[in-house]
């Protein structure tokens, strides 16, 4: 299987066409992870960020203490690179409080979908969308690249200047998640030096 | 070889410009950022005085005078004129024994002064110096400067003078701020906001064993007044109610209202998620509220105020100075709908909560300080804190409700008063007929104000009247609208699952591979259609049902309303347990018993969503000429704290679940329209589930 679909959503099953249609559309996409419950759901995306994963997240739960933000908060606390896609039932305006759309909307790798207004479209645009980045995005092709090399992830990426601190690949696949500063100095860096390869290999 | 040689930053003389004027944004906030530091610096007595500042003055000066710890000449030279220091990073709490947490924002509120006037002098002397320090600063030098020359003009080179008074008495110690050459002419709207913003910094609670005083004195205005709050600010309310937490034992107070006992009354609880929080609320009826008004007439009665260790957290110097457009925190006026005759409003109420750094480390700052961080333990907080107003609503509601009763009361007791009066009068005249010539004028006018008196107790009695037919049809609004949002979600999630069905048919029709989705999705979209008939159903009931009161079978009605949830139970997986005897009919409305019922059983079916067992018992039985209905769950229970409350409007547990307080407030006035009572009782099933019985006088 290429990559996973988990969705959390405590109205959700294996059986519904929501699912079904993942499995028609997306013969690679291993979707059977549906989680009623959102702790459960939670810890499994938790276990599993080695995995090229989407993640589908209800905005409400009956009967539970927990919404689809507190979900995502606690899954960017590991991770920003994960992508997620928040769903409500309602309309947007009245489910969800102002504050939290703003703050969803500064998120990065963050979709909305609107169930009860869009088709199964929709659904397809976000996933090829996702599908795309992954391939084209630097951290994405990284942490692709050492999921399927564990070979290289002891291996020395580079060591800083400033501090003589140095980092395997897995070390800067956590940097790369967290966004920390050295991620991104480090993600600019790659950048740079492919430019440089592919304008000067040309000559 | 090694040739490097170094350069060094340099501050343009602008520098100072870019960070007064950009961070400061307006001259109350500067000010405000002013007293902040005094109050950083222990002071406990501070003036804020305005001279000559209003429009067309000459010689306008601000002064900001405290007795807080003062500076040194090293403390001025070292820190106070070093951009970027800030003690207060380093040292969040003021020194001993004050131990206050720091409010000034870090480092800037020097640089608030530009903002105010060109020119400061600084004046300042710690315990036990025999000459106070004066500084004196011209910002206005250092931007002639900037401008005159093509050199650079640093802003390190501008030089200050500076001098040294006697003291009369070594042992005071403070900081004194004289400002000149005010930039803008001051209103009189804007020190009454500066002093809203003071009288909000510290809470009246913390503020007791070293109080923190300012006084605001602007002679042209005529303004000298005391702006921090103390308690005895709020000695004009009609009521004052507090709860406070254990931390040790991990318990915390919530309030409820005694409808016999007609006090109020804590429950003890366990400690809720976002930590302790001690409350005081200060209740203000229509009078306390004139009263306060005349008193405090630039200071609104506006709801709740947060304040973390003793500082205010939000709403955080507030510049709207419009009630009207004022952040609503905790979203107390915002409660979806309000129950507009009983409802307690933020215009009715001051209430201090104190909250701790270390004993509410969920409940978070927002960036703006406008509010808190959204997350579940301030959800969790906000629907606690409106529990606690709720006890309020309870104590109005039968205030109102006295208030009319006295009323009644009264006129009652003056047509009685000339009952009497006449019998009086007519045995005089039956005594003493001589007087009769002389009376009967006066007997007249008696039985005509008598008239009057009824005439009038019969006013009160229309308006009562009205009062409560307006009431229902107010309900009738209300639980119409409830019922809409309730039919079009299940209208529109019902047609979403149908959806998304029919649209996997269009997609992939026929696929010999998967008959088996084929198939099992015409099954569900036919059993969906059924589900859309019956709500359908249900609206067409509705529509028909008319309010005139009819012999009502008990056993038959009740039978066929829980017949309509035949299929919710079987889906749910709930057994019904029932009791009803034959051969009892009541006149009354046959409607009323259906909204009770069918909001109770709503309730418990959302209520045993997680349950393991799910049963639900419903019976009624005849005891003194009551009629007692009994309607129980094995679902999530009330916790104590909230038996006396879920009856008030737009009270929920559920709401996650798509409860939205409703229902028990239908219950409570169908259940009164039959002149009964509804209550919470300890549970049939012991120690899980609800039970919620309804008593309604019996009149054969």
């Amino acid at each position: 299987m290429d990559f996973k679909i988990v969705i959390i959503d405590d109205n959700l099953s294996e059986k519904e066409p929501f699912v079904q249609n993942i499995r028609m559309n997306y013969k690679d996409a291993d979707y059977n992870h549906v989680f009623q419950d959102p702790d459960k759901g939670l810890e499994y995306v938790l276990e599993n960020l080695n995995n090229k994963m989407i993640v589908f997240i209800d905005w409400n739960f009956s009967g539970h203490h927990k919404k689809g933000i507190d979900l995502l908060k606690e899954i960017r606390k590991k991770t920003s690179l994960l992508y997620i896609v928040m769903m409500s039932a309602n309309q947007l305006r009245t489910d969800i409080p102002l504050d939290s759309i703003v703050e969803m909307m500064n998120e990065e790798n963050f979709f909305y979908l609107d169930r009860s207004n869009n088709d199964f479209e929709s659904v397809i645009a976000i996933i090829d969308k996702i599908r795309t980045q992954w391939d084209t995005k630097f951290d994405c092709v990284l942490e692709q690249w050492l999921l399927r090399h564990p070979e290289d992830n002891n291996k020395e990426a580079f060591s800083e200047a400033s501090t003589g601190k140095s980092y395997t690949w897995a070390d800067i696949l956590v940097e790369l998640r967290l966004q920390t500063p050295v991620g991104k100095s480090f993600e600019k860096m790659l950048n740079e030096y492919y430019i440089y390869q592919l304008t000067h290999s040309k000559k | 070889m090694d040739d490097t040689q170094t350069l060094k930053w340099r501050f343009d003389v602008s520098t100072f410009r870019l960070i007064g004027r950009d961070l400061i944004t307006d001259r109350v906030t500067a000010l405000f950022e002013l007293v902040k530091n005094c109050y950083d610096a222990n002071a406990q007595n501070v003036s804020v005085i305005f001279e000559n500042v209003g429009a067309g003055e000459k010689q306008s000066v601000i002064r900001v005078e405290d007795d807080g710890y003062g500076m040194s000449f090293e403390d001025i030279r070292d820190k106070w004129m070093v951009i970027g220091t800030s003690s207060k990073r380093t040292h969040p709490y003021s020194p001993e024994p004050y131990k206050r947490k720091c409010v000034g924002e870090k480092g800037i509120g020097r640089f608030a002064v530009d903002k105010l006037g060109n020119k400061v002098s600084i004046i300042t002397k710690k315990e036990g110096a025999g000459k106070w320090l004066k500084v004196d600063i011209d910002w206005s030098s250092y931007f002639s400067e900037s401008v005159k020359g093509d050199d650079i003009h640093l802003f390190t080179d501008v030089e200050n003078a500076y001098s040294y008074i006697d003291a009369e008495d070594p042992n005071t110690s403070g900081t004194k701020l004289v400002i000149s050459a005010i930039r803008e002419p001051w209103t009189k709207k804007e020190i009454e906001h500066l002093m809203r913003e003071i009288s909000k910094i510290v809470s009246p609670v913390a503020n007791l064993s070293y109080p923190f005083k300012v006084r605001v004195i602007a002679p042209e205005f005529e303004i000298e007044k005391e702006s921090v709050r103390t308690l005895e600010d709020f000695n004009d309310a009609t009521l004052y109610l507090s709860i406070d937490f254990d931390e040790e034992k991990r318990l915390q107070q919530s309030l409820f209202y005694d409808k016999g006992k007609n006090t109020f009354g804590h429950h003890t609880i366990p400690l809720k998620s976002f930590g302790g929080i001690k409350m005081r609320i200060f209740f203000f009826d229509e009078a306390a509220r004139r009263e306060y008004r005349k008193t405090f007439p630039n200071d609104p009665i506006d709801g709740f105020k947060v304040y973390r260790d003793g500082i205010i957290a939000t709403p955080f110097a507030e510049t709207n100075e419009n009630p009207d457009q004022k952040r609503d925190i905790l979203g107390i006026d915002k409660r979806v709908h309000q129950d507009i005759f009983n409802r307690v409003g933020t215009r009715e109420f001051l209430g201090v909560i104190d909250i701790t750094k270390e004993g509410n480390p969920q409940i978070i700052d927002a960036t703006n300080r406008q509010d808190f961080v959204d997350n579940e333990e301030y959800r969790e907080m906000k629907k606690f804190i409106i529990t606690q107003l709720n006890a309020l609503q309870d104590y109005k509601v039968e205030m109102r409700l006295a208030k009319r009763d006295n009323a009644q009361e009264g006129l009652q007791a003056a047509s009685d008063d000339i009952n009497s009066l006449v019998d009086a009068f007519n045995e005089m005249v039956a005594q003493k007929p001589e007087l009769k010539p002389t009376v009967e004028p006066l007997i007249k006018q008696v039985r005509k104000t008598g008239r009057s008196v009824k005439t009038a107790i019969n006013e009160q009695k229309k308006a009562l009247e009205d009062f409560t037919r307006k009431e229902n049809i107010y309900m009738s609004i209300m639980s119409l609208q409830q019922f809409a949002i309730n039919i079009t979600h299940a209208v529109r999630t019902t047609l979403n699952q149908i959806r998304d069905r029919v649209e996997f048919f269009y997609r992939y029709y026929p696929n010999p591979e998967e008959e088996e989705w084929f198939s099992l999705y015409s099954k569900e979209m036919f059993e969906r259609f059924k589900v859309l008939n019956r709500v359908i159903n249900y609206m067409l009931s509705y529509s028909q049902s008319n309010l005139t009161p009819e012999e009502v079978d008990l056993k038959t009605t009740f039978e066929e309303i829980l017949g309509d949830y035949d299929d919710v139970f079987s889906r749910e997986g709930i057994v019904l347990q029932a009791d009803f005897p034959d051969k009892l009919v009541l006149n009354a409305n046959r409607q009323f018993f259906r909204d009770i019922l069918q909001n109770l059983i709503d309730n418990s079916v959302k209520a045993m969503s997680e349950s393991e067992q799910k049963v639900i018992r419903c019976s009624y039985e005849v005891r003194n000429d009551m009629l007692e209905i009994l309607v129980s769950d094995t679902g999530v229970g009330i916790p104590p704290e909230d038996r006396e409350q879920v009856f008030a409007l737009y009270y929920t547990t559920t709401e996650l679940q798509g409860g939205a307080g409703v229902g028990l407030y239908i219950v409570k006035t169908r259940v009164q329209s039959l002149g009964g009572s509804v209550e919470v009782v300890d549970s049939e099933f012991g120690k899980i589930g609800t039970t919620i019985k309804i008593t309604i006088p019996f009149k054969k």
